[in-house]
């Protein structure tokens, strides 16, 4: 589905004229599939919403609803966004909420400021984190998702 | 040899490491009475800087987790001057969670804050918590204490591993244990254990 991102975001004038591509299937990064990656010279304002991992390396505001998937925020990437995913993984700088189904995770050289719910967390040492934390599984699961957008916008 | 050993100058308190393992039975019986209520949902507040450590560490309740930051900052805080206005608390620990805190983790912060400032803090403190909330601290009875506060890591729920960012130390306040509670109006004493390494464990409660 993220290769139908990739066109509308060309489409739009706002997108930067990527030499890059804008989105492409890389190397996993988890054990669930398929990983989508949106490149560090891609600039997002809107709503993702897909069902395979997703690997973001640009700039995206706005919210991500990945549902059962896997969520990266790599080293490049900076998110102004809500996230929900079955796992989140924050190796750059996120400002928003965090809603990580089963874990979320702020690597070393993550910098998150915002709330996080998910029964578990994980705070690599390094890691800089600013706001709270909702450590009650109950909290996480399927019930308190937000309902998905019926369309994505890029 | 023992006779010809110089003697300690007197009036100068010997210098504790500000590093090493440390028992905590306040702490030990605080998390024992979270356990006796496991569908509780806790709202603690950390006054550190985000710690894997202590995440994992309360992973165990159900809770919200509050991240304050501001340990670094209570050393660099002065009281205002007469015609300066008072510190806002509210600004360098806000506290506009929607729901009301069960426990506070002081860590040793409470030794940083300027005397003058303790009771305007706890005050800001209080405003935000259920009564019966509690606040579990350590307190500096002797000597010097690590320029900043250090960080704490939970080994157990009995025993903690404290670890100074330099080897820098400044006088400690020392402060009684009735001075203390005086200088945090809206708390009380529940527990206050003296520790091996001089450090006085508290565990104050909000007065109902």
């Amino acid at each position: 589905m993220f290769d139908k991102t990739k066109k509308e975001t060309e489409k739009k004038p706002s997108a930067p004229k990527a030499t890059a591509p804008a989105a492409s299937k890389s190397a996993p990064a988890s054990n669930s599939g398929q990983t989508t990656t949106i490149g560090s010279s891609i600039k997002l304002n809107g709503e993702l919403n897909g069902d395979e991992d997703l690997l973001i390396q640009g700039q995206v505001e706005g919210n991500v609803y990945l549902k059962e998937h896997n969520l990266t925020i790599g080293e490049q990437g900076v998110i102004k966004a809500n996230a929900f995913a079955r796992t989140i993984t924050v190796r750059g700088r996120l400002t928003g909420d965090l809603n990580g189904m089963e874990k979320v995770t702020i690597t070393s050289t993550g910098k998150v400021r915002g709330n996080i719910v998910s029964p578990k967390v994980i705070l690599e040492e390094g890691a800089t984190f600013k706001g709270s934390i909702d450590m009650d599984a109950k909290a996480a699961k399927p019930a308190s998702q937000p309902a998905p957008p019926s369309a994505k916008s890029a | 040899m023992a006779l010809f050993a110089k003697p300690k100058t007197p009036g100068i308190a010997p210098v504790q490491s500000q590093s090493g393992e440390l028992g905590c039975p306040a702490f030990a019986s605080l998390v024992e009475t979270l356990e006796r209520e496991p569908e509780h949902k806790y709202h603690i507040l950390d006054l550190a800087a985000a710690s894997g450590n202590h995440i994992e560490f309360f992973s165990r309740f159900r809770c919200r987790y509050h991240i304050g930051d501001v340990l670094h900052v209570l050393p660099d805080l002065s009281p205002p001057e007469e015609d300066e206005p008072a510190l806002d608390f509210g600004r360098i620990l806000p506290l506009n969670m929607p729901d009301r805190l069960d426990l506070i983790l002081a860590w040793d912060g409470l030794n940083y804050l300027d005397k003058a400032l303790l009771p305007q803090f706890s005050q800001h403190l209080v405003r935000q918590c259920n009564p019966g909330a509690w606040l579990h601290a350590f307190i500096y009875t002797r000597g010097e204490m690590a320029a900043q506060p250090v960080q704490f890591e939970v080994l157990s729920s009995n025993a903690m591993r404290r670890q100074a960012a330099t080897g820098s130390t400044v006088g400690a306040p020392c402060y009684p244990q009735r001075v203390l509670e005086k200088l945090m109006p809206g708390f009380r004493t529940a527990q206050s254990r003296l520790l091996k390494n001089g450090l006085q464990e508290c565990l104050f409660q909000v007065q109902e």
